[in-house]
Formats: C-alpha cells, structure tokens, sequence
C-alpha cells in the first residue's frame, strides 16, 4: 500500500522549470503548494497519492502582491499570514484580508496559499468568495504562455477548475476596492479556529446617498461551486437602502441559493442562514 | 469548618510526574514497544446488524510476516462483559472475544498480528467473510417496538447478578423507585410540569486512543501494558475471556493519556492477550483516532421525562423521571449509567414524591459506556432545564428555587438507600455541604442581579444567563475497594504501591500527599508506584470519582501506621515513650525539647542497628458513604439571532469538593470537565447514515473545542471539611461535566426565549426556536 512517504516530491529551480516538467505527461507532478489541503487528504486517503508531487513552495515568481494598473496582483504561494498582514490588501481587498484570517488556525495560516486554496475547488474555501467579488483575473502559465482567466469562469463544477493538467496558476489579479465601497466578509463555523465553514460568504457594495449603485456577493458552501448571486445584484441597483430593503434582500438572497444537506448542515438552515448573512453582509 | 493546619495536602505541591511527560520521555504504551513486536490490526463489521454466513482466513494466514489470525471459530467463546467493573458485574454477559453475528457497523470480526502494520493491514483485507445482513434497529423508539429485531438472541447471554434482563426485547437493564405518589401529586398541583428531553451520544476523545501491548515472558506468563483505568479488573477479565488462570496474567498500567471513563473498558486486552499467547511474539495494538469514535465506547444517549409539581406556595410536591438510555450493541454499564441517572440526581431536591425508572435498551450503533459523569450528566440536563421551567411557571427565581429545595448537611434522601449499582443502595446522611456557598458566590462572579427577562432584550446579539445545580458521589459504598502499601527506606524516603490508577489526573501526586502528611514527611520522599497487578496491591481502579476519596483513605491509613512504627523506632533509640514524641518535617522530636532524630536515622536504626525490621503498612478501605460534591454552575451566553450561533462569554463553577488534597489539580479537573461539557453541549456529536455507518469519524467533522474557543471561566473552589474523606476530601473528577448543558440551555432561554430541549444546541436548532416565535 503506497503512503504519502512514498511520494516522489520534486523541487523545481525556477517556474520555467516547473512548466517544462508539466507540460510532459513523464515528468508532470501533482502541483503542491503548502500542503494544508493536500497533506490531509492523501493521509486519510480522501485523495489518491499520485507518483509525483511538485512543490511549488520555493518558487519566488510566484510570490509577492503588487499593485498594478489592473488591479492588486498576488503571486499564488502567497500565504494567507502575507494576505492577512499586508497594509496592500487589508486597504484594498479587505474582505479577503479578512478571509485570510480565518482560514484554519495560525500555523495553517503559514502555510497556506491563496493558489492552493482556490486550486483545491472546495465549495467551503474561505477565499473563494472574496475573489468573485472584485470580478478579477487568475492567470495560468503552461510551457506555450500564459492565459488569463475570468474568477467567474474559474470554477467549472464541484472541486474542478479549468486549468489544465499542464498548466499552473501563477497569480490572481483584483480589482481594488473603488472609492465609496466597501467590503465584508462572514464564516458560519462550528467553532472558533479549524473548522470548515457551514456557509461563508462575501460582499463589495457601492452606496451613494443611500442608495445602492452596485452590489457584488458571493457565497460559499451553498454550492458545488462558490457562486454570486446576479438575480439580487440586478435587482438591487438603484434601490434605496431601507428596513424593507433588507427583508427583500434577505428572502431574495435565500431564494436564489439551492444548498444540500451534508455532514456540518442542512439545507434548510443554509438557506434560512445565507439570507441573513447576505443581509448581514448589506448591514452597515 | 474548622481551619486545618496542613502542611502537605491543600497545597499545590509539584505534580510527580510533570517533568518527564513535559520532557517527552518514553512513559506510555507504545513507548515500550520491543524491537520484535507484532503490529495487530482488526477487521470490522461494515453492517449493523448480520450473521457471518463463513469466514475463509487462510489467505491472510498465509501471508508472508502474518503470525496468526483470530476469528470465532478459533479463539474460546465465553459470554463477558468489558464493561471493567467489580465482580460480579453488574453490566450483562453478553460479548465474546470473536462472535458468529455482528451487531454495529464497526463491531469486531477479526484480528491479525504481523511483522508491519502495512502486512496486518493488508491480511485484515485478504480475509473473506460472507454475511447474511438482518434488520438493523437504530433508535430507542425503534429497539422497543413490537416485533422490532433481537439484538442479544445468543443463548449465553445472561445477567449474572439479579436484576432485570430482558434481551428477547432489546431490554438490557431495567430499574426503578418510588416514594409517594407522583401521579397523585401531579393531579391536583397549581404548578406541574411533564416534558421530554433528549441528550445525545458523544465520545471521550482521550489524547492517546486504546493502546495495548502483550507478551509471554520468559516463565510463560502474560504480561499486557496497557492504556486502562482498571488493572486489576483487566487482568481478571482478560483470563476470563482467554480462559487461562488469573496467575498466568500481570497486568501493568504505565503513563496515560487520557480516559475520561473509555478506559474502564477492557477493550483490547484479551484479543491482544490472545494474539501474544498464540505467536509467543511481543504484540502491539494502537487504535486509530477512527477506531476510537466508532470501535470505542460512548456516552449513553437519553431520553427522558421529567414530570415536577409544586404546591401553591411553589414547594416542590413532587419529582418523576423516566429515562430511557441506548447502550448501543452491548450492555457495557447499561444498568449502572441508567441506574445513577437517578441515583447522582434525584437526591438534589427534597419532595415527598419521588418516582424513577431507568431502562437501557440494545441498538444496532456504537456501544455506550461509562463516561464521566456517568448518567448523572444526561439526567441534570433534563432535571435542572425543567427546574428552570418550572420556576417560570411559578413566577419565582430560579436560584432562589434551587436554594430553597436543595438537600443540606444533616439531610438524608430515600434516593440513596433505594438505588445502588446492581442492588439497593446505601443510606447515607449528607456530611459536608457548601452548595449554598456555591449558589452564592457563582451568582456574584455572573453577576447574576443583572439578568433580565428575555422578552425585554432586542438586538441582534442577545445575552443571557442561566444556572444549575450540581451533585456526584464519591466511589460506590459497600462494593469499592482500594488499598496501598508504604515501607520506608534507609534515607528516609518511601515507597507508595497502589493499584489506584493515575490517568493523567494527576491521583499519584494526590496520594502522596496524603501519605505525606499522614507521616510527617514531604510528597517528594514518596515514591509512587502504580499499578501493576504483581507488585501494587488491589483497587478497583480509577471510576466513579473514587480514587481521592477511597484509596486516599487507604494511603492515609498506611501512613498512620507507619508514623506509629517510626515513632516506636525514634523510642527505642531515644528512650523515650512514643506518647512523648512527635513528628514535624520528617524528624522525631521529644516533646520535652531533650533531642530529636531523623527520618534517616530511623529507617538506618530499623534496617541495620538493632531488632532490625522493615517499616511498613498496607492497608485496605471499603466505603460506607458516598459523599457528594456539588456545585453551582452558571453560563452567561450570547446568541446571535442573525445565525442562531451561540457564544459562551463566560462560565462560572463553584465546586464544593470537600478539602482539595491539590488546589490546583482540582481546579484542573473543574476546568477540565466545564470544556468538556461545553462541547457536549454545542458541537459534539455523533452523525449515522441510514445503514448505522459514523460519518463523522475524525476531529475534521466531530468537533471539540480548542483553547481559542474557550470562554472567560471563573473556578472557585468552596473548601467544606468531609469527616469521612481522607484530610477532609470529596471527589472533583466527574461532577464538572454535568454542568454546561443544563447551564447553557437555561441561558439560551434566557437571551432568547427559546427552550432546548435536545441536546446539542446548534444553531439551527436556535433558528428553529426563533422561527417559531415569529409565527
């Protein structure tokens, strides 16, 4: 029987590297980033342990956050500790600031990344829905170039991306929060730290003299995929924020999402409660 | 109570062993594993209920590093229990090492031991067992119903004391009392209550899961080390089921990591004996964090009905419960945690009538068994929500409910003589009771003057406050038995042999402060030693909070009549009367200030010098009572009416444990047992398929609180004085758990109107509630 030790785990010199070795089906490993999803899985054989296994840990392409013309770009083995630190995206993308800080406790916090938690296509990853809001990029790169990808066209299906087996993500681009919006992110968990979400979700909304100019939200765990919500976002525009607002939006919210019963939850609370968060989120 | 001048006990000295565990040196089971020793793995049942129509073993046995095999068809079928309790047992003889029927989606198949745990793995899979599936029965309502599936049809199955046992009906024990009349006083009370509650199953989740580990020695004896709180009922019960003499087995228990009750149960000892006696190889089985959820033992699920009354001046008239319990597969403590769902409970509160009936029924799922708080945890859950009920009916304060009814020093209840573990109990007056202290000094740290009624509160976030009241025992009177002996050696040191077994709770520093000042020495010149069924002397071991209490009575004995030794000794080479010696510090001195000398100089007299004779005691004690502790406990509670989620801002214990031998430790055991309970109570629990599968066998979705969750606690200590406790001591160990359900639901309702009467409180329960008030 194969255990993780029996892992061949390749360390690439540089990202051209690692491409090179995946664009071979001979050389191509399991792409490995901190291991918080990974190491997990293949220990408890959710996952099958494949031959190969390349780290993508050292790689220092891939790491850093900038701020571009495009948006904030963050390298994929950026941590969730670097997200939830840096002054760059605690300004300009809070709500993911904010999901960075509650993504496990503070050792897989160190550990890890923004990549491997998008690329392990959990519909319960903590950051996913802080992405889909800024309506940004993530880029792939394969040994022939590089491809942008819409957030909203990420996720194909439950725990699948479009990213193919030769490529890696290398970066996510967002949108920074415009003037006179904000951001808010909120986990429904069962306990304070280590505990997979039972619905979290994420919004970016624009208010101006009370009335709602634009509204991004997104929700995770109600899904096989993390998912925003466009009916309420059409129809919200324009609207004034009000008492009845908020108990349209609340019944709005719960009626677009079509959650399942699994082992941290029902359906029907994580309809009921997706209202109320979304509602919540709206809550200044 | 008078002030005691203690040197030793009540003081937070050093824990013996804190060192070295803090270290990491080698001190538990698998520390010791030899360099030839077999790895065993077992195979288990994927149904919850069929026949094994044949069982073909011979591929696995002959794999290569596979030194032997164990099914029923191989290994002697002797009708037990495991539920490690005195003989006989009170619990139904109703399991075998290996059986031809399984009865739970991970009950026991097979085993094997090999060189590796990768071949023993790999022949649990080579083994090929054809089964003839039956009906499964999992829930109590389903176990009861006409015509509902015989789990225990085998015809050794067999009660072997007189009580009720009924398995043609899936009735694994049964008990009951009455006082009075309840139905009657029910009929024509202004205020009355009957409400149902349910509390669920949960497990203990020890640090260090099951681990056994056996070999023969070199005399052709068993020697099993072994992860239990039962030395001395394991090796019984491990010869009893290999069918080999008592005399053949030694049975030592080194460093523990945890048992909280699962450890009472003698699991592994006999397979593992088994596989030993069979290879004549050293064998090792450590269980799987899996395992332990599902292959382990549980807490008992309840259903229960309260029915209370008062009169017209809100005096409790009357107190009635009923409390169903599943033992899942196998009647392990079935009788006993039913039994002391009364017996730890109804004693609490003084009505004339007092009705109780405690039935434990067999299901196809995870077999329960004893687990701190022991039925009492179950039964204050629903006793103490429906106080508070019935408090709100009368329009009176909970508190001062409680305060007016609860038992007092002096005080006898007809609960104690009528309920017993497996037969009638024992009468006891209560001798030390700091309750009312408790109740009082709780309240100030809640600040519970400023609890308002729910209705009033508005907001997102709601807080709320509640309280309960709490009782336990200390050992089980007439029927535990715990003993210790003392010798003194040439520098004035000693040795401690107990059979008591230390789990991490720290009983071995206890009791050598106990000895201590018995003798007149400090805990550090007492070298413990426990247990090992060869060279400790017997006890029954660590359960029903009585190792404090009983072996400490024990230990002090011995101690006594060592200082009488010492001081005959110190006589002899002084020329004096021992009437005219006294001890302090480990030195004799003469009361008339003529001289002195030490304990060396004793022991060094005794052993070498003259009429030379080794100084030592053993002594033995039986209880006649079983004082309880008690406290007071109260949750204040945040509930976000937005998520349903609840937050425990802050928990208060006052615990009256007679004199804490360890301050410390027994704040420990108090915080210890609150965290534990407040995870019971919001988000433990065990989650079947329709098959009877576990599907959440893993920390990943069974959760238990980490530190970050814990909320401000605040733990007093009420010290009251117990003539019968050794230096003044109660136990501490298991009545913290029963706090935070009662606790919590009652401050659930007070944040938010919403009553829970089904445990565990999540949020979507609380949303339910809300919904309902909304309609």
């Amino acid at each position: 029987m194969r255990t993780v030790e029996d892992i061949e785990i390749r360390f690439p010199g540089s990202l051209a590297e690692a491409l090179a070795w995946q664009a071979d089906e001979k050389t191509r490993g399991r792409p490995l980033a901190g291991g918080t999803d990974l190491m997990v899985q293949w220990e408890s054989g959710v996952a099958a342990i494949p031959e190969r296994a390349v780290s993508l840990w050292g790689l220092k392409e891939l790491k850093g956050i900038r701020e571009t013309p495009r948006g904030i770009e963050i390298g994929a083995m950026t941590t969730h500790t670097e997200l939830r630190s840096s002054p760059l995206v605690r300004e300009k993308l809070p709500a993911l600031a904010a999901a960075a800080a509650t993504v496990g406790g503070r050792q897989i916090q160190n550990r890890g990344t923004i990549a491997g938690n998008v690329a392990n296509a959990s519909p319960a990853g903590d950051l996913a829905p802080t992405l889909l809001i800024t309506d940004g990029l993530a880029t792939a790169a394969s040994a022939s170039g590089r491809r942008d990808i819409p957030l909203a066209k990420l996720f194909t299906g439950y725990r699948k991306l479009d990213v193919r087996a030769d490529e890696l993500l290398v970066s996510f681009t967002l949108p920074a929060l415009p003037a006179g919006a904000r951001e808010k992110f909120h986990k429904i968990g069962t306990r304070a730290a280590q505990a997979i979400s039972k619905v979290m979700g994420a919004c970016r909304v624009r208010v101006q003299n009370g009335t709602i100019v634009s509204l991004a939200v997104s929700l995770g765990s109600v899904a096989p995929v993390p998912v925003r919500l466009p009916e309420l976002e059409q129809w919200i525009a324009g609207r004034r924020v009000d008492l009845n607002l908020l108990e349209e939006v609340e019944r709005r919210a719960s009626a677009e999402v079509h959650p399942i019963d699994d082992i941290r939850s029902t359906a029907t609370y994580r309809k009921w409660v997706s209202g109320r968060l979304v509602r919540a989120l709206l809550e200044a | 109570m008078a002030k005691k001048n203690f040197k030793v006990v009540n003081q937070p000295v050093k824990k013996l062993d804190a060192l070295p565990l803090a270290l990491g040196k080698p001190l538990f089971v698998a520390d010791f594993k030899p360099a030839d020793a077999l790895y065993a793995k077992l195979l288990w049942s994927p149904h919850a209920h069929a026949i094994i129509k044949s069982i073909d073993i011979s591929a696995a046995e002959k794999m290569p590093g596979v030194h032997c095999v164990l099914y029923h068809g191989n290994v002697p079928r002797i009708a037990h229990t495991t539920a490690g309790q005195g003989f006989p047992e009170p619990s139904p003889y109703d399991t075998f090492m290996f059986d031809r029927k399984v009865r739970y989606v991970g009950d026991r198949v097979a085993a094997v031991a090999a060189e590796t745990p990768e071949i023993a793995e790999a022949a649990v899979k080579a083994i090929k067992v054809e089964y003839e599936r039956l009906e499964p029965v999992l829930s109590i309502e389903a176990a009861l119903k006409e015509g509902s599936p015989v789990i225990h049809d085998e015809p050794e199955a067999r009660a072997v004391i007189p009580v009720p046992y009924e398995p043609k009906k899936n009735i694994a024990a049964r008990v009951g009392m009455d006082v009075g009349n309840v139905e009657q006083a029910m009929a024509g009370a202004p205020y009355k209550l009957d409400n149902s509650y349910y509390i669920h199953m949960a497990q203990h989740c020890p640090i260090e899961p099951h681990v056994t580990m056996a070999h023969v020695n070199a005399e052709g004896r068993l020697v099993i080390r072994t992860s239990t709180q039962v030395p001395f009922h394991a090796r019984r019960i491990a010869a009893q089921t290999m069918d080999i003499p008592v005399q053949q087995v030694r049975v030592i228990k080194p460093r523990i990591g945890g048992g909280f009750g699962a450890k009472q149960e003698v699991l592994l000892e006999d397979v593992v004996g088994m596989l030993a006696w069979r290879s004549r190889r050293p064998v090792l089985l450590m269980y799987t964090r899996e395992e332990e959820f599902v292959s382990s033992r549980t807490r008992h699920p309840e259903r229960i009905r309260v029915r209370l009354a008062a009169d017209p001046e809100g005096t409790l008239t009357a107190v009635g419960l009923d409390c169903i319990s599943n033992t899942g597969a196998y009647g392990a403590h079935a009788l006993t945690v039913v039994c002391n769902s009364g017996s730890k409970v109804l004693p609490l509160y003084r009505a004339p009538n007092v009705h109780f009936t405690g039935t434990a029924v067999y299901t196809n799922l995870p077999v329960g068994g004893a687990y701190r708080g022991y039925g009492a945890t179950q039964a204050a859950f629903a006793v103490e929500s429906a106080v508070d009920e019935l408090a709100e009916q009368i329009g009176v304060d909970p508190l001062v409910l409680r305060s007016n009814h609860h038992i007092r020093s002096g005080e006898t209840s007809p609960v104690f003589a009528a309920l017993g573990e497996g037969k009638a109990g024992v009468e006891q007056a209560i001798g030390s009771c700091g309750l009312d202290k408790c109740i009082r000094l709780g309240a100030k740290a809640i600040g519970w003057k400023k609890r308002g009624d729910w209705r009033k509160k508005k907001g997102r976030y709601r807080r709320g406050i509640g309280m309960c009241c709490l009782m336990q025992g200390s050992s089980i009177p007439e029927i535990d038995m715990g003993a210790a002996s003392l010798k003194m050696n040439e520098d004035g040191s000693f040795n401690l042999l107990m059979g008591a077994t230390d789990l991490g709770t720290g009983s071995d520093t206890v009791l050598a402060q106990i000895a201590a000042e018995a003798i007149g020495t400090t805990s550090d010149k007492i070298l413990v030693y426990s247990s090992d069924t060869d060279m400790t002397p017997f006890d029954v071991g660590a359960y029903a909070s009585s190792t404090t209490y009983l072996t400490g009575n024990a230990v002090l004995d011995a101690g006594l009549k060592i200082k009488k030794q010492i001081l005959g000794v110190a006589a002899e080479m002084m020329e004096k009367k021992p009437a005219d010696l006294e001890i302090r510090d480990a030195q004799v001195f003469a009361r008339d200030g003529s001289g002195s000398v030490t304990f060396q100089d004793v022991a060094l007299h005794s052993l070498y010098a003259a009429n030379q004779f080794q100084i030592a005691a053993i002594s033995s004690h039986i209880s006649h009572k079983s004082p309880p502790p008690f406290a007071a406990h109260f949750a204040e509670v945040e509930v976000d009416t937005e998520t349903g989620l609840i937050r425990v801002v802050k928990y208060v214990a006052a615990t009256d444990c007679g004199t804490a031998i360890h301050p410390k430790l027994a704040e420990g055991q108090v915080e210890g047992a609150v965290m534990n309970g407040i995870c019971y109570a919001l988000t433990e629990q065990y989650l079947f398929n329709s098959a009877g599968r576990m599907l959440n066998d893993s920390f990943l979705h069974y959760k238990i609180y980490s530190m970050r969750d814990k909320p401000e606690m605040v733990t007093i200590l009420v010290p009251t004085y117990e003539k019968t406790g050794p230096f003044g001591a109660k136990s501490v160990s298991e009545i913290g758990i029963n706090g935070p359900c009662p606790a919590i639901a009652n401050a659930i309702y007070n944040a938010v109107g919403v009553r829970l009467r089904e445990a565990p409180f999540t949020p979507e329960k609380i949303w339910r509630g809300l919904q309902q008030h909304n309609a």
